[in-house]
């Protein structure tokens, strides 16, 4: 089911009314059984790696708390099931393709076993939760949880359960013990939150598609079209992503949760480590919390930190697919990020905290964010060796202009999304003592229009969000 | 709404910038409000209902056509028409003064709609009106309904339309869920979509080129950007416009004639004592050799076609086996190629004319 359709629309209605008529204990049954439908939707036997990780982690949990417990071995067995589970779907094909092609190179012809299997949606968010969950409990963050309904409804909740963001169990479970109320403050937000995620799913990220999907499809291409399609891409897979984001904080807050944030303007960002502040914070957190600092963050020496940064980033790319294209992705940003430490170094706080200053750095980031985005959609490595070394002026006149008509429409459809960075980060200080006069009328205005927007302007084919793959 | 302050906000972090700046109205906010507001952002578009505002005007060039030639004739279809006869053969070969009305990518949706508004519509309607069809095309009422076709219909109507939407309702009752159909009619702003789409389209157009460099950038754009659609995606696009096959074998003829609108057409050619004949193209052969043979399903609901027809005094003419249609006069579908034409035309009349000429006049009105 997807959450731009109106079978979602009439699902989220039907859920709402009848959860607000029961009880927290009913109000969780109903949840794990309305997950599951929801789940079930894309593919049933979806359900079964999915209650795997569900019943193995909650029994690990509680057995954590045993007093006579192996500790280690409990968490080691936990995360081993579930990056076990993930391999299985996930990796496994990049492996055994990788290592057949490593053998064949040394003329060892051996054939390998291949599993055609699909991998079910949401299996990185939902393992990655339930580690984190784990961890948590050994680490003696939070107590295990004795409820099991309590558990699955952490694990399956449906707004977040193919797409993330990824939640800690310290917040998340926490309001899942808790009764939960709906004020109508939080009933508006929430509908200003759907509405201002559907419009960024179906009016920017998919229309923008069009012109990304088509360049990248299209071998030969020239400079300034390549780079419209990264401009294209690079606005779609923001508007998309955090559009499905939105759209499950906005489905979890008219359920009485609050899930966390996972964006906030990362294209604004002046360094690439405060893209990863911005981007996907769910995630980036998770790793930073969970593997960098245990690994010993930049507490150790230069090189110790730099080997940590480039396994993190390692990690990170291949969290989002297993191709070498991610991997590189990930990678690109450890190099960036040491260059970026090694330039802060040698210039020591002398460049001044101006807006020209502080525009540039935006500029160039921005600039960096699309190449890693091209690194990120060019699953042909060949090809985007071809694309890399693609000369400016040897392009077409008609293609220059091509491009400048594609980048206008990017940047016309794209406008909401900078108005939307306009408002939060200057013109909200600006009308701050208006401001609780302007919620009155401005959100619902607004929010109409985004919803004539969606009727008016949305794109004639609406695809599955980006980040499902991951 | 705001990702910023929503970061600030996180889940577990209860005093943040969003909260704050919404707890002070939300002490003030009720539910009465907060319906309010929800009713205000969803019901808010829905108030833009009248037809005026999102509906094409009417096309009133084919009325005039008509009304200057003043045809003995009319020839109505879709692109089988437009590709098979030549109108300057035709009127040669007939002796009388026909019209074409070819409209591709049309269905019996559109010609009813051109029957009554555009042919009936005359105050010397012509004595023969010739509808050519394929297949089970004249009981699809659905067929080229879809958003795709909204425009050229809209151009055809003459206001509300209540005939024609309540055929079209029942088959949308059939294949569109029922969310769907909820929200086109609630949401009836969002017929101007494509007119929208294309006003931004236009805009980053004119931000970027001088005027006479337009259609070249936008032909460019067009060449490099052909869509390309996936089977998927044509699947939908197609299941949306009702762009659906023209020989389900599952299709009868008698279930579904009532609901379709070849009554209604019979009925607008009746009381404007037009004589009707309908003419089922032959599709392109699969080769030159192999002699084209009617699906039996096809058989018989030509049969079955033919029989309703006779009882209401309207006539068909079938080619579909007919040798001389043959390989030779198609292109690479189901249209004439533009040099056959001609002969095309000249077969087509050897066909009719008996018919024509053997005919009663229409009858008198009551």
């Amino acid at each position: 089911m997807n959450f731009q359709s109106l079978d979602y629309a009439v699902f989220l209605i039907l859920v709402f009314s009848v959860y607000w008529c029961l009880g927290r204990r009913w109000q969780n049954l109903l949840l794990i059984p309305v997950s599951w439908v929801f789940y079930g939707f894309i593919h049933p036997w979806f359900l079964l790696p999915f209650l795997a990780t569900t019943v193995i982690d909650y029994f690990v949990a509680i057995g954590l708390e045993s007093p006579r417990a192996h500790r280690r071995w409990l968490v080691a067995a936990s995360v081993c099931s579930n990056l076990g589970l993930l391999s299985v779907f996930k990796y496994y094909g990049f492996f055994v393709e990788n290592v057949a092609g490593l053998l064949d190179a040394l003329h060892w012809h051996i054939s390998l076993p291949v599993l055609e299997i699909i991998l079910p949606a949401g299996i990185s968010f939902y393992t990655f939760q339930s580690i984190g969950y784990v961890v948590d409990v050994y680490r003696g963050h939070v107590r295990a949880c004795r409820s099991l309904v309590d558990y699955a409804v952490f694990v399956a909740f449906f707004p977040l359960l193919v797409a993330g963001p990824i939640q800690r169990a310290g917040d998340f479970l926490v309001q899942i013990q808790r009764p939960r109320k709906l004020e109508p403050a939080q009933f508006c937000s929430a509908l200003y939150l759907l509405v201002w995620g559907v419009f960024k799913k179906v009016v920017i990220a998919d229309t923008v598609a069009i012109t990304a999907n088509k360049v990248f499809l299209a071998k030969d291409i020239s400079f300034p079209l390549l780079w419209v399609g990264v401009l294209a891409f690079c606005i779609q897979i923001y508007a998309d992503f955090s559009a499905y984001t939105d759209i499950a904080r906005g489905s979890a807050r008219l359920l009485g949760f609050e899930l966390s944030p996972n964006f906030n303007h990362p294209y604004l960002a002046q360094s690439p480590s405060d893209f990863w502040r911005r981007w996907h914070i769910s995630l980036s957190s998770w790793i930073r919390d969970y593997i960098y600092i245990p690994l010993g963050g930049s507490r150790g020496t230069p090189g110790r930190t730099t080997l940590n940064l480039i396994i993190v980033f390692f990690l990170t790319g291949l969290w989002h697919g297993a191709s070498w294209n991610f991997v590189f992705w990930g990678l690109y940003y450890a190099l960036l990020t040491l260059l970026y430490r090694l330039a802060e170094r040698l210039l020591g706080g002398r460049v001044p905290d101006r807006w020209p200053v502080v525009l540039a750095r935006v500029l160039l980031m921005f600039a960096l964010t699309n190449l890693g985005w091209l690194i990120f959609r060019e699953r042909d490595l060949g090809q985007l060796g071809r694309d890399l070394v693609l000369s400016p002026f040897a392009a077409p006149a008609m293609d220059w202009m091509v491009a400048k008509y594609l980048g206008m429409l990017t940047l016309i459809y794209s406008l909401p999304l900078w108005l939307h960075a306009a408002w939060d980060l200057k013109l909200r200080q600006v009308f701050a003592e208006r401001e609780r006069a302007l919620f009155v009328w401005l959100n619902p205005l607004v929010a109409s229009l985004l919803f004539t927007g969606i009727l008016l302007l949305r794109s004639d084919v609406s695809g599955d969000f980006i980040y499902f793959q991951f | 709404m705001s990702d910023r302050s929503d970061t600030q906000q996180g889940a577990a972090v209860p005093t943040t910038v969003e909260s704050g700046a919404s707890a002070e109205p939300g002490r003030r906010m009720t539910w009465l409000h907060a319906i309010g507001i929800a009713v205000f952002i969803f019901c808010g578009p829905a108030l833009f209902r009248s037809h005026d505002l999102v509906q094409q005007p009417f096309d009133n060039k084919p009325v005039k056509l008509l009304q200057r030639l003043r045809p003995d004739c009319v020839l109505v279809g879709d692109s089988m028409l437009g590709s098979r006869i030549d109108p300057v053969t035709m009127d040669a070969v007939s002796g009388m003064t026909c019209a074409l009305l070819p409209y591709p990518g049309s269905g019996t949706a559109l010609w009813f709609l051109v029957s009554k508004n555009v042919v009936a519509a005359q105050t010397h309607p012509p004595r023969w009106m010739i509808i050519f069809f394929r297949d089970e095309q004249l009981t699809i009422p659905g067929h080229r309904t879809g958003e795709r076709y909204r425009d050229g219909l809209e151009m055809c109507m003459q206001g509300d339309e209540p005939l024609y939407q309540s055929i079209l309702a029942f088959t949308r009752h059939d294949t569109e869920a029922w969310t769907e159909r909820l929200a086109d009619d609630f949401y009836i702003v969002q017929r101007k979509r494509k007119d929208w789409q294309k006003k931004v389209q236009y805009g980053a157009l004119k931000a970027v080129a001088a005027r006479p460099e337009r259609a070249d950038v936008r032909d460019a754009a067009a060449s490099i950007f052909k869509p390309k659609y996936s089977q998927a995606e044509k699947d939908e696009i197609a299941a949306r416009d009702g762009e659906i096959s023209l020989d389900l074998e599952s299709h009868e003829f008698a279930e579904n004639v009532a609901r379709s609108f070849l009554p209604a057409i019979l009925e607008v050619a009746r009381r404007s004592h037009i004589r009707l004949l309908f003419y089922r193209v032959k599709r392109r052969p699969r080769d030159s050799h192999t002699p084209a043979v009617d699906k039996p399903h096809l058989q018989k609901y030509a049969q079955e076609l033919r029989e309703y027809l006779a009882a209401r005094g309207a006539l068909l003419v079938d080619e579909t086996t007919d040798p001389e249609v043959s390989f030779a006069y198609y292109s690479t579908d189901d249209h004439v190629q533009e040099s056959m034409m001609v002969p095309y035309t000249k077969l087509f009349w050897s066909k009719v004319r008996p018919l024509l000429e053997s005919a009663p006049p229409a009858s008198l009105p009551p």
